[in-house]
């Protein structure tokens, strides 16, 4: 068989000593990075890229590469241990990852996000591996209406975020939305809400926002507070899932996996969104929706799974038609062409030892993943045992040198630092965060895109309902939002 | 009164020393690491070009030349830090198009002025932005999309990578201007997810760099209408010029120093720029990143940087874009 060949091709490059030096040198930086709060793969990715200049092209791909599920792998570590996400798509890893750490089960929760992540980025890797030119053609159906309606879709998906409260829950979106609309509007380049200052013309960074209101906000509120400390040093349950807990995720893991993937091939949708989406699915078809947010597995395995089969969903659009589908994957292109390739419809046939030695190279990293991490649980869960006056000063400290790192700017620590405070105060009252960050990560993207719709169709809504794939998604966002108001009014009973 | 006459020799003697300081520094520039400042992130046209000069310009000055990137605000961010910069020369910047003439017109908040608070050093060359269709669409020349969107108005659409204020976008909006016809802008914030919409057929065209459109027109899967400057590998691809449209817009990448910098370090600079630009290693290394490099001297670039600024100007006003 060809891809048998083919891959065997890519393996005899993967193994070479220097390359298999350089992925696990990889890996173990995007771990790190992705362990450390702010500093997400974009950051490392950037930081390395130059050093990578003076190696040969094909090792250097693969360390990058190797940085790049490093850092998704590693993200979702202080999710669960400190209920700081290491980057922003580990934001919804926070709900249940972190409640499943205080209830004692850390060691099960960092093991099913570890294996989750490895089924889901060995899924993708196949995936790439058997279809990446019939999957490309999948990411070009998507034109402005269709992102369109896929974003009003998943901006619905907020209503099944909500834990206790869906008034608190809209309010937070609605915040979110406004922080979105800040900066410079690409359709007209007018800048708005910027009050006259510079730095607001790209409008509020995510990262740095995700950093305040989880981690600063966390560190804050434990000022003062003991609760963890005697949760945590009294029971640790396990370093590793149980039985139960395979079942109970193998099918969330599986589905995450799916929806991540092919939310991966449409560029630009980003490692986030896929996340909330995957989360919102797994709650509104589990028989016990109203645990989820107190600590179950579900709600760590699915999105896990997903941004881990995201993440090698964007190298499809990326290797096979030369189209970036995220910051990282943007830099990645940027060093393919340092390099002299042109990522493209020619990459496969002109550069093969490229395409297959890289695709060879994630399957290693993978399994490198899981063995670097799964030694590292009992370790991790350790730290939980740190007083926290050591531990917190040290998170304070990656915070703020992870968001000034980001872009050399002062001014993404002062947002980090503001939005803290005002993390604190949503934690104080009982506002929950993630809607926040999901409508705060869509806004802009729904906004641009229904402009974009507007222009092509002149102003007509027709477009978004005669287009099939568009369609769709504007039936599924009714159906989402309908469905708990008619079984309430129905069944007169809570949802 | 003696204190005075004390404090006064004091200042006097410190100003005297400080002077002779500031000639030793201007003599043996450069003592410490120069940082070229970027205003774009990594792995971009700018970044690429600024990091293989880096190399040669460092074995020119003898120190090493660091690339720092400051992206933010459509290069005005990294841009306005340089100018702000004590104008020693370690102290440099990275500036093209969109940096130093497009920010200037569209951002209401652009605290420096191109023209004058900004020195030229160094001239990179120029990156081909073309104008491309799908290979299967009846298109074969911009006249005949021209003539079709006459005829059939509404129908035409553009995909604008780069944004608004992409020298891209402008010389469409110039095209627009000139022919008079209706073709719509689709605004996208980068060349590649411009190429998606065309790719799927979704716009008619759009208009953005070679190193994002070049592998789709060798494959064959788009095929290129018109090009700012010719490209070398792609002989039969026309240049507006060619087509009927004289003025047009380039993406030039340039390198500059604070306006204030001494005479001295400004010819020393300019030397080792010069020197490390007409290097065959790094020429060859920018052609393959999608330049075509171009030596020019500082007034060269100034007089380059103010027609442009002139026609853009124009262009802003006819198409009633920016601020």
């Amino acid at each position: 068989m060809e891809y048998g060949s083919n891959l065997i091709y890519g393996l005899s490059i993967a193994v070479q000593p220097a390359n298999l030096l350089f992925c696990l040198l990889g890996v173990l930086i995007g771990t790190l990075v992705g362990v450390l709060p702010g500093l997400g793969a974009n950051a490392a990715l950037s930081l390395l890229l130059p050093i990578t200049f003076k190696l040969p092209p094909v090792s250097a791909v693969i360390m990058l590469a190797g940085i790049y599920y490093g850092a998704s792998y590693g993200g979702s570590t202080t999710s669960i241990l400190v209920n700081i996400p290491g980057e922003a798509a580990s934001v919804i890893t926070c709900l249940d990852g972190h409640q499943m750490a205080l209830k004692g089960r850390a060691g099960p929760a960092l093991g099913i996000a570890a294996f989750g992540s490895f089924i889901a980025g060995t899924f993708g890797v196949i995936m790439l591996m058997l279809m990446a030119p019939t999957l490309a053609g999948f990411a070009l159906k998507f034109g402005p209406p269709e992102y369109c309606s896929l974003m009003a879709m998943s901006l619905c998906l907020v209503t099944y975020l909500a834990g206790e409260s869906m008034l608190k829950s809209l309010i937070m979106a609605g915040i979110g939305l406004f922080l979105g609309v800040v900066g410079m509007d690409s359709q007209t380049g007018k800048v708005r809400f910027d009050y006259g200052i510079p730095y607001f013309t790209d409008g509020i960074p995510l990262v740095p926002v995700v950093m305040g209101l989880f981690g600063i906000s966390e560190v804050l509120k434990d000022i003062g507070s003991h609760e963890r400390q005697s949760v945590l040093a009294s029971r640790i349950k396990g370093f590793l899932p149980n039985l139960q807990d395979w079942k109970d995720s193998a099918f969330p893991m599986v589905r995450g996996s799916l929806i991540g993937f092919f939310m991966g091939l449409i560029p630009g949708i980003g490692l986030t969104t896929p996340t909330f989406i995957a989360y919102g699915i797994e709650k509104k078809i589990s028989r016990h929706p109203e645990k989820f947010g107190t600590g179950v597995i579900e709600g760590v395995a699915s999105p896990e799974a997903c941004n881990n089969a995201t993440a090698s969903g964007f190298f499809i659009p990326l290797l096979s038609l030369g189209i970036p589908g995220s910051a990282a994957m943007a830099l990645f292109l940027g060093a393919l062409m340092i390099y002299g390739l042109e990522p493209g419809p020619l990459l496969i046939k002109n550069h093969p030892d490229v395409f297959w030695g890289v695709v060879a190279s994630m399957y290693l990293g993978n399994v490198m993943l899981l063995i670097l991490n799964l030694p590292l649980i009992p370790l991790w869960v350790r730290v939980l045992k740190i007083p926290t006056s050591f531990l917190f000063p040290w998170i304070l400290l990656f915070c703020i040198i992870g968001s000034y790192s980001l872009n050399n700017r002062a001014g993404d620590v002062v947002v980090m630092i503001t939005c803290g405070v005002i993390g604190y105060l949503f934690r104080k009252f009982r506002y929950e965060i993630p809607p926040l960050i999901l409508a705060f990560v869509l806004g802009p993207m729904l906004e641009m895109e229904m402009r974009r719709s507007l222009s092509l169709s002149r102003g007509s809504f027709s477009i978004f309902f005669t287009r099939p794939i568009s369609v769709l998604f504007t039936l599924i966002a009714l159906a989402v939002l309908l469905t708990p108001l008619i079984r309430k009014t129905v069944f007169n009973r809570k949802p | 009164m003696k204190k005075i006459c004390a404090l006064g020799l004091v200042t006097v003697f410190m100003l005297l020393g400080g002077i002779s300081l500031l000639q030793a520094q201007e003599s043996d520039f450069p003592k410490n690491p120069v940082e070229l400042i970027v205003p774009f992130p990594p792995g971009g046209t700018a970044d690429v070009a600024a990091r293989i000069v880096s190399d040669y310009l460092s074995k020119e000055l003898k120190v090493s030349v660091v690339v720092v990137n400051k992206p933010g605000a459509s290069g005005s961010t990294g841009t306005q830090a340089v100018a702000k910069a004590k104008p020693d020369g370690y102290t440099l910047v990275t500036g093209n198009a969109a940096s130093l003439v497009n920010a200037y017109l569209f951002l209401s908040n652009v605290p420096y002025d191109a023209q004058k608070d900004f020195v030229p050093l160094g001239y990179v060359g120029e990156s081909p932005s073309l104008v491309v269709v799908l290979a299967s669409s009846p298109y074969n020349t911009l006249e005949e999309v021209v003539a079709y969107a006459k005829k059939n108005p509404g129908k035409v659409s553009y995909a604008a990578g780069g944004g608004i204020s992409a020298v891209s976008t402008l010389n469409m909006e110039l095209i627009k201007i000139k022919t008079g016809t209706d073709i719509a802008r689709v605004i996208y914030e980068g060349g590649a997810p411009a190429l998606t919409s065309v790719l799927g057929g979704h716009v008619t065209m759009t208009a953005a760099g070679f190193p994002t459109l070049g592998q789709h027109i060798k494959a064959g899967t788009l095929r290129a209408l018109v090009t700012t400057i010719k490209v070398p590998e792609m002989p039969e691809v026309r240049s507006y010029t060619e087509a009927g449209f004289p003025e047009v817009l380039l993406n030039w990448t340039g390198f500059f120093a604070p306006a204030k910098i001494p005479p001295a370090v400004n010819k020393k600079l300019v030397e080792a720029f010069d020197k490390a630009l007409k290097n065959p290693e790094a020429i060859d290394k920018l052609k393959k990143v999608g330049y075509v490099p171009e030596i020019k001297k500082p007034s060269d670039i100034s007089e380059l940087m103010k027609q442009q600024f002139q026609l853009v100007s124009k262009i802003v006003k006819d198409a009633k874009l920016g601020k």
